[in-house]
């Protein structure tokens, strides 16, 4: 209960800070980063598949009715969870994962999380920047738009994990 | 039929992802005119050139048809031909002075929201329907040329400025008055591409750019902004001229929207334009 209501707090905070906050910096003009994609990397490892891929859908669709940007976020957000869902699979520890755990830096380690983050943010912001060109005829800089901007995501998104707190994990 | 629930229960996530991802982009179709565009051109693409390959049999079943038609048709032009030798009977007549009518209004408006670094930009203004914008109607700033309205709800209309990717706005050359299309390429908010203007004819850097106000949207020789670099190219005969943009779009707070009185006479002469044969 308390996780729920943990991970329904954050959807709102990174939402908000998504749309009031970070698209109104654009670093340069061409940097975007998005932090919102933290609210489907930090959802507790025993999150049902179906659930994880509607949140993705419900969070792709909060940010797309603020930006009006109508399909791009959740197209990319449903990306996302799917991805999470293989990712998970791969990197489980030898004997699974332990009950009522997040993937966060806490309850695995700093390198775990790392190539977790890593990975997802890589791939969503790819996914992310190509549906918004719509085509390959600038690959390059869409490329480069889409790197640069996973990684200032990737900073803000480790930097989170060590702010924010999160409720200690019941032993049971 | 047991196997084939299990088959479908080991891979419920695999099967609602690709649901959720169909609904996703049918969304993503729907409602964004730049991809609903892209979108539509793969289809016609693809459609085409099955259309195309099966033009080509049924075109020899109707040789035929399609020669008795043309010669109906010539016929039809020719009597056409020996009619138009008549006298033009018509004259001047007096009508009232419209010399200095009033032909462009204008309405202040706040930018509310608006974006710069997407490839597809958009302004909101704070001013709607119910102040009577419309839509195609042109928005511009005190330094010069912003967009064009596209859509506009009771009380607040979204305009596509110049650097949007679908823009075209026919704009001219302010000393020598020869005009091209101006459009924007996605990177730079501050440099917009002016083309066909042909090779021969002399420009400068800091020349001005100014709207040609051929479709009524704009009034003639609204500023754009000024020449900063250009390239020829050779294969077609035209300069591509990178535009520096008067106008700064980061910074854009204030600006009125244009209305043609007139817009419903030229318009009405464009459709007639298009129907002639």
């Amino acid at each position: 209960m308390i996780v729920a209501g943990y991970n329904i707090l954050r959807f709102i905070f990174l939402v908000l800070l998504q749309v009031l906050v970070l698209n109104g910096i654009g670093l340069g003009g061409y940097i975007n980063p998005y932090v919102y994609v933290l609210i489907i990397l930090a959802l507790p490892v025993e999150t049902p598949k179906w659930a994880t891929l509607l949140i993705g859908f419900a969070t792709g669709l909060c940010i797309d009715l603020f930006t009006r940007t109508m399909g791009m976020h959740i197209t990319a957000s449903i990306f996302l969870a799917y991805i999470r869902i293989v990712v998970l699979q791969f990197m489980a520890p030898r004997e699974g994962y332990e009950v009522g755990s997040s993937p966060s830096i806490r309850d695995m380690s700093l390198a775990w999380f790392m190539t977790y983050a890593g990975i997802l943010i890589i791939m969503h912001h790819l996914f992310l920047f190509f549906v918004e060109a719509f085509t390959v005829d600038q690959f390059w800089y869409t490329l480069s738009k889409a790197l640069l901007s996973s990684v200032i995501t990737f900073i803000l998104v480790i930097l989170f994990q060590f702010l924010g707190s999160q409720p200690k994990r019941s032993i049971n | 039929m047991r196997n084939l629930i299990n088959f479908f229960i080991r891979y419920h996530a695999a099967f609602l992802f690709v649901f959720l991802e169909c609904i996703g982009f049918a969304i993503l179709v729907a409602n964004n005119n730049y991809h609903n565009i892209r979108f539509l051109s793969w289809t016609a693409e693809i459609s085409g050139s099955f259309y195309d390959a099966t033009n080509n049999f049924t075109e020899y079943i109707h040789l035929k048809e399609a020669n008795d038609q043309l010669a109906a048709e010539n016929a039809a032009l020719k009597e056409q031909l020996r009619s138009s030798y008549n006298s033009n009977k018509s004259h001047f007549l007096p009508v009232a002075d419209t010399n200095l009518a009033l032909q462009f209004e204008y309405t202040p408006a706040k930018v509310i929201q608006s974006t710069v670094n997407k490839r597809n930009n958009y302004i909101i203004i704070d001013k709607g329907s119910e102040n009577g914008i419309e839509k195609e109607m042109g928005v511009v700033s005190t330094l010069g040329l912003v967009g064009i309205v596209t859509e506009a709800s009771s009380h607040y209309a979204t305009v596509m400025p110049v650097i949007h990717s679908k823009s075209r706005i026919s704009a001219r050359l302010k000393k020598n008055n020869f005009f091209g299309i101006m459009s924007w390429n996605g990177l730079d908010p501050t440099i917009a591409q002016l083309s066909d203007i042909p090779t021969h004819v002399k420009i400068a850097e800091g020349d001005t750019v100014v709207s040609r106000g051929s479709s009524g949207i704009f009034p003639e020789g609204t500023p754009i902004g000024i020449i900063d670099s250009w390239i020829e190219d050779p294969s077609t005969g035209f300069y591509v001229i990178q535009i520096k943009l008067n106008n700064n779009f980061r910074s854009t707070f204030y600006v009125q929207v244009i209305k043609n009185i007139q817009q419903p006479e030229i318009d009405t002469l464009e459709v007639e334009q298009e129907e002639l044969p």
